[in-house]
């Protein structure tokens, strides 16, 4: 059974929404914000791709939005916006939808900043807004109290295969029938910790310690969020899933997804160059997007959206990444497209587009 | 749902250091609580907790340098595999997955000093260490789906949920499937923010109770489809016959007043697993001993199992979070496996507010499935329906 993609919501480094992702793979303009962390040794200013949520506005109260961290209100608006681009916001005959969030890191903003006064020794008791926003799960319990949605409810959390894990739920859900449509998405948030760790990471590794021996991306944020339907043509607005990968490789051939094009997620230092090899053949046309959205632990769903546009334009975008210098747009001529993202300890998840 | 076989069980909470153990003291009415004992001095501990003492986790194949949540993961996990007779060499024949419940373990290792000068690469490195999923599929050398649910109460309830469907869709052979979490200062005082923890060991749907008491642990168990179970000539211990989940959408830190969230998630656990609910014989409610908690689940269950018989085990083990599903759906297999129930501990005074109590005495009980189920910070709702092997004293 194939899956449909009928929505995508996208809020990032780049903008929001599927034509701003659409020009910033274009070659129009992602410009990095400078973000400034405190440190032992003074504040540092480190460029990010950090994202703004403040058109969530249009849609619920700015007393409501004053509860929620910045976590919540990221993965909100994309959830929002993909279920307004499927034209499922406003009506009254959704089924049954599930829910799945992925985070490779959660709310790590608030989880942070309620940790450490405890490691610190300095505070008795800390904020119940700041520790109820710091759970994984926040996310998804704010988007099912926005939408007003029962179904399953889900929060994943696997680092850099958080997104693929999602989806290869979201897709037995909608084979076991136990839902109409499904909801699901990855969100990460740039704290401070996370950004000062990029910063560290750069500093140490240079500019092209990439894991596919390209240009370190920035360090990014952002969520991206699609409506699925099991088999519903009709609405197909950009792509079907065909197939979903999550797994482990102990050696041998690696479990390649049937498509001449990959979509690569190189955000993080999980994986190496040479984790990489055993599936770059030469048959294989790459193409990795990390500098529009940044580095960020969900970045396969950002590749998965970028997979369906490609499919729904019939277009490679424009890369910058694998190949030895940038390569221009060229037809993808009706090609199954997949994306592949590595994790630590030789884990691996793909996901085919058609 | 195709019925999910359980293959093997391990289990370790405040109840024991394993799975017959916790069985022992919970029909012997043991609880063990006591203050926290490994927070720093310098914070305020006014409110009992159920830990799992260090001898607990002595174990030859588990390393002293993994978090606490992995420890507990692997105790439960190689308990498990022996209850099984199943070994890592057979598991590799196979596509075996893991899927773990775990909300603050997962978080530990996180911390990364802003002066860390090894910053970025620590954190991944102690994912490695930290995130129990992960280890136990690169100890065991897995080729399976990895994933960790992080769905606050309801989460290792949910990890066996999914495990299930990975199984019914074909998408693995077994599952690893659990959960698990320890007590860090985070939680401790993120529940003491909310004010919903009691100064006395709780007392699940009493009239005088005041709310929670943390626990931790781990539970584990080994999923398989038939033809796996059948290539091994494997007898199953029991059985995962339906799972329903939902979310209220009504609140964040407080379940859903006129309990419809949970309602829709029996009627689903129900449905998936073929069942009327005059088949169940006894529910495990999730009972953590805060005031809207019970109410909550006192009248959903007075109207959908009016009569039946339910208990909480929280005043035997604590809340441990997204080890709370998987320990007690081991303990109602356990029930379902003795025939009878143990009183609920920390229930003295019925609560003439709530339309149904859950027992007080031992219970015997007559049948072959249970529910087990969990209610979440978020809203989250989840039900599992277990089913006993015929042959008793088999788990």
């Amino acid at each position: 059974m194939r899956v449909t993609i009928c929505g995508i919501g996208v809020v990032g480094g780049f903008g929001r929404g599927m034509s701003t992702l659409e020009r910033a793979l274009s070659g129009g303009p992602v410009d990095p914000a400078i973000v400034s962390i405190p440190t032992r040794e003074g504040d540092i200013q480190v460029p990010c791709l950090t994202a703004d949520t403040t058109h969530l506005a249009d849609f619920m109260p700015t007393r409501t939005l004053r509860r929620m961290s910045h976590y919540i209100r990221l993965g909100l608006l994309a959830a929002v916006d993909a279920m307004t681009d499927a034209g499922m916001l406003e009506t009254d005959r959704r089924g049954r939808l599930g829910i799945i969030v992925a985070t490779g890191h959660g709310a790590t903003g608030n989880n942070y900043a309620f940790q450490y006064p405890f490691e610190d020794q300095e505070e008795i008791c800390g904020s119940p807004t700041r520790f109820s926003n710091s759970v994984h799960n926040a996310a998804a319990a704010y988007i099912s109290i926005a939408l007003k949605e029962m179904g399953p409810n889900h929060s994943i959390t696997h680092e850099d295969l958080s997104f693929p894990s999602a989806l290869l739920t979201a897709v037995a859900w909608l084979r076991q029938g136990r839902v109409d449509a499904v909801l699901v998405g990855g969100v990460d948030e740039l704290s401070h910790a996370y950004a000062y760790a990029w910063h560290v990471h750069q500093q140490q590794h240079g500019q092209t310690g990439g894991p596919g021996g390209g240009k370190i991306p920035l360090a990014g944020e952002g969520a991206c969020f699609f409506l699925l339907k099991a088999d519903d043509n009709r609405s197909a607005a950009y792509a079907s899933i065909s197939d979903v990968r999550v797994g482990r490789r102990r050696g041998g051939p690696p479990d390649r997804p049937a498509a001449s094009c990959y979509i690569l997620g190189t955000g993080g230092v999980a994986a190496t160059p040479a984790d990489y090899r055993p599936w770059q053949t030469a048959d294989v046309r790459w193409a990795s997007y990390a500098s529009v959205y940044g580095d960020l632990p969900v970045d396969s769903a950002f590749d998965t959206a970028i997979a369906a546009l490609s499919c729904q334009k019939n277009l490679i975008f424009p890369d910058d990444r694998m190949a030895a210098g940038p390569r221009g747009p060229e037809p993808l001529a009706g090609r199954p497209i997949a994306c592949l993202k590595l994790g630590v300890g030789h884990t691996y998840g793909w996901t085919l587009l058609e | 749902m195709t019925p999910v076989a359980i293959v093997g069980l391990g289990c370790i909470c405040a109840l024991g250091a394993d799975y017959q153990q916790c069985l022992q003291s919970l029909f012997a009415g043991q609880r063990r609580f006591g203050l926290p004992s490994r927070f720093p001095a310098a914070c305020e501990v006014s409110q009992p907790v159920f830990e799992v003492p260090d001898s607990f986790l002595q174990h030859d194949s588990v390393p002293g340098n993994l978090s606490r949540t992995c420890r507990m993961a692997m105790v439960a996990t190689w308990e498990a595999l022996d209850h099984g007779n199943l070994d890592a060499r057979t598991l590799a024949r196979h596509r075996v997955g893991v899927c773990l419940g775990s909300n603050i373990g997962v978080t530990s290792g996180y911390a990364v000093a802003q002066n860390d000068t090894d910053a970025f690469l620590l954190p991944r490195d102690r994912f490695l260490a930290t995130n129990p999923t992960h280890l136990l599929a690169d100890t065991l050398d897995l080729s399976g789906p990895q994933q960790t649910v992080a769905n606050a109460c309801t989460a290792g309830s949910d990890a066996i949920g999914v495990a299930s469907a990975w199984i019914d869709q074909g998408i693995c052979d077994a599952v690893i499937a659990g959960g698990t979490d320890e007590l860090t200062p985070r939680v401790y005082f993120g529940f003491k923010s909310l004010f919903i923890n009691d100064e006395k060991p709780c007392r699940p749907f009493d009239r005088d109770r005041r709310g929670l008491n943390l626990g931790e642990g781990a539970a584990v168990f080994v999923l398989a489809s038939t033809d796996f179970c059948q290539a091994h000539g494997i007898v199953p211990k029991g059985y995962i016959l339906g799972y329903g989940s939902t979310a209220d959408a009504d609140h964040f830190t407080q379940p859903r007043a006129d309990g419809k969230g949970l309602r829709l998630a029996l009627d689903e656990s129900l449905t998936s697993a073929g069942l009327a609910p005059d088949a169940i014989c006894f529910i495990n409610a999730h009972g953590t001993g805060t005031p809207d908690n019970d109410r909550v689940e006192s009248h959903v269950l007075n109207k959908m199992f009016p009569g039946r018989p339910f208990l909480s085990t929280k005043g035997y083990t604590g809340h441990t979070l997204g080890a709370a599903g998987p320990i007690e759906a081991a303990l109602t297999l356990g029930c379902l496996d003795r025939g009878r129930l143990p009183v609920t501990a920390g229930f003295e005074t019925p609560d003439a507010d709530l339309p149904a109590q859950p027992v007080a005495e031992p219970t015997m009980i007559q049948g072959t499935v249970a529910l087990s189920q969990n209610l979440a910070f978020g809203g989250s709702n989840a039900v599992l329906v277990i089913g006993k092997q015929e042959e008793p004293g088999c788990v």
